[in-house]
């Protein structure tokens, strides 16, 4: 059954998305807010407002049942959970599921199977998804250096019991294995109490890219094309673009196929990403993991093949089955989206909540703007550091950035510090206009170089 | 007793009695006690020790024997000590943001009252979107109060706790 009343479970400019994509389909909206959160956007645009509980996020868009309890008693058929907070917590479908009300996602078991990286693997493994290389257990350096042989350097000796980078060392050649084999076995011992280690492939100057896609739940599944974010700071993805264009058209289609046939292989419903590390040197792509649900980077992908991926969530939610054909999704032209976030690039991106005194966002054809934030808002301190994505869409990358980069000059914030002017300086340097960067690009070369 | 429980002891009996004023001198110690106007009371261990966290109104008796302090807490760290424990140093939030005692929900909190902390002992946390920041006192010292409720926000240069530093 379609959809007549939706709840969002979210906050700032994603909740704002929603608002608008069910608004488009004729949707009753409800949203959920903390106490400081009544003045929002999305707040003034939903048709009715809960109050959920105070400020601190535990005791309101955390708390799983008294959302799916907001949401039942305000009458909602359907609970949108955005991304972050509870959007890939199982206990939020299960929930709603008990109480009859359609969850905007996969179901609680599937999001737990991907949430757990061992078991997606597993699962990516038995789909014929490329895994980074890697070993089982090495019990001896002659093992070790052999397997190293076998898969070429660099390598990572990785512990099994690892975590938070212990237990693992970086060999560049066999010398390197024998040494770093005691070493990492030892400090593995200490950390874990368990000195078993194995061997990964290391690539130390990876790309980026994850596959947009969309299941119906009856069996279909489609891609959306690929997004490239390899400009990140800390696992914090800065820029996002689509296509990737650093990649051809061969391991284009390898990618796209690994993250259908992934998808496929759970029967997977509603929004999801399948992430992948992309190995220039080698032009190999490794499957890292799947993000059940809407991403923040949405858009880009929306821009090049001119589908509401938001909208197609909810009629997913309400039943529909898929009517569009892989054939209908076509990509076209080039979108680069920058994530504006209330940190002070010069103090150590140390987030800077305040009034916004001043916002005036630039305006023209293939500027978008997504963002709760308007002239007067707070930006509070409990919250997440992003008060908006500036998203550009034009024929070619060249042209893109070139909008892009007045699209920034033309962008007047006031109030708070933000991260747009480093926007402004990430896509005029000479790597980002070449494309050669990397995962780690903006933290080694970019970043120190300021 | 030590020499800080008999300080402790003697100030109390000071703040129970009705005398005015209070001075003794030992071969390592010199206090000097006063009841001024309003209520209020001081302090002072004129040894070689940092004291900026004595800020209270000095008896003009005493002044000449207030030290110059050798290596100053850093100001940010340091506010005028309160009067339920005396002579603490107060540790203060470096910035906005959400005060939490443990490092996860349901966990022990980090100190508890009566603790001896080091310098780089973690004491609790201020969370500021998402950016969670470690709060140490920077000196060794005891816990003496906990000022803030874990989840309570808190402004930039607000007292989270009074540590009584060790000499």
């Amino acid at each position: 059954m379609a959809v007549k009343k939706l709840f969002i479970a979210n906050r700032g400019e994603i909740a704002l998305r929603i608002v608008h994509a069910a608004k488009g389909l004729g949707i009753e909206t409800v949203i959920g807010v903390s106490e400081i959160d009544r003045h929002t956007q999305a707040a003034l645009e939903a048709d009715v407002v809960v109050v959920l509980g105070p400020a601190a996020a535990a005791s309101s868009y955390l708390d799983p049942k008294l959302i799916v309890h907001a949401a039942r008693e305000t009458g909602c058929d359907a609970l949108h959970p955005g991304y972050g907070f509870l959007s890939e917590k199982p206990i939020l479908p299960t929930l709603c599921e008990e109480q009859g009300i359609a969850f905007v996602g996969p179901q609680a078991d599937i999001i737990d199977l991907l949430g757990d990286k061992l078991q997606a693997r597993k699962m990516a493994e038995q789909a014929g998804v490329p895994l980074v290389p890697g070993s089982g257990e090495i019990e001896t350096v002659q093992d070790a250096c052999e397997f190293a042989n076998g898969i070429g350097y660099p390598v990572l000796l990785k512990a099994s019991a690892g975590g938070g980078g212990r237990g693992m060392v970086i060999a560049n050649n066999e010398a390197e294995v024998r040494s770093g084999f005691s070493t990492a076995s030892a400090e593995a011992q200490a950390a874990f109490n368990d000195g078993r280690l194995f061997i990964e492939r290391f690539v130390p100057e990876a790309r980026h890219v994850e596959v947009q896609i969309l299941g119906d739940g009856k069996g279909k599944v489609l891609h959306f094309g690929e997004r490239d974010c390899s400009v990140q700071r800390r696992y914090q993805k800065l820029i996002e673009e689509a296509p990737c264009v650093a990649m051809p058209e061969e391991l284009r289609k390898k990618l796209h196929s690994s993250a259908v046939a992934l998808a496929e292989s759970v029967n997977y419903r509603n929004a999801g990403t399948v992430e992948f590390l992309y190995d220039v040197q080698r032009q190999e792509i490794y499957f890292i993991e799947v993000n059940a649900r809407i991403q923040v980077e949405h858009p880009v992908s929306e821009c090049i093949t001119g589908q509401d991926l938001v909208q197609w969530q909810l009629r997913i939610a309400g039943g529909e089955a898929l009517s569009l054909n892989q054939s209908d999704i076509v990509s076209k032209g080039h979108a680069i989206e920058c994530r504006i976030n209330a940190e002070d690039p010069q103090n150590g991106f140390f987030p800077v909540p305040g009034l916004v005194t001043k916002w005036a966002p630039p305006k023209g054809e293939g500027i978008r703007l997504d963002s709760h934030i308007y002239e007067g808002a707070a930006v509070p301190p409990n919250y997440d550091s992003m008060v908006g994505k500036l998203i550009v869409y034009a024929e070619s990358r060249e042209a893109a950035i070139e909008k892009l980069a007045m699209a920034i000059d033309d962008f007047a914030i006031e109030g708070i510090k933000t991260t747009l002017p480093l926007h402004g300086e990430i896509i005029r340097s000479e790597d980002y206009l070449q494309n050669s960067i990397h995962t780690r690009w903006l933290e080694q070369s970019f970043l120190p170089g300021l | 007793m030590n020499t800080y429980e008999k300080l402790e002891e003697i100030i109390k009996q000071f703040q129970d009695g009705e005398a005015k004023e209070l001075h003794f001198k030992t071969d390592d110690l010199e206090v000097y006690l006063s009841n001024d106007r309003d209520g209020s009371v001081s302090v002072t261990t004129p040894v070689q020790r940092p004291v900026g966290s004595i800020s209270e109104p000095q008896p003009k008796s005493s002044q000449k024997e207030v030290e110059k302090p050798l290596s100053p807490t850093p100001a940010h760290l340091v506010r005028e000590s309160r009067q339920k424990f005396e002579g603490g140093i107060e540790v203060v939030a470096p910035y906005m943001g959400t005060f939490y005692r443990s490092p996860k929900p349901g966990a022990a909190p980090y100190v508890e009252i009566g603790q001896t902390v080091a310098a780089d002992t973690e004491l609790c946390l201020v969370e500021v979107m998402k950016l969670f920041t470690a709060v140490r006192s920077g000196f060794e010292g005891v816990v003496r109060e906990v000022l803030v409720e874990d989840g309570d926000m808190v402004e930039v240069g607000q007292a989270l706790f009074v540590i009584e530093e060790k000499l």
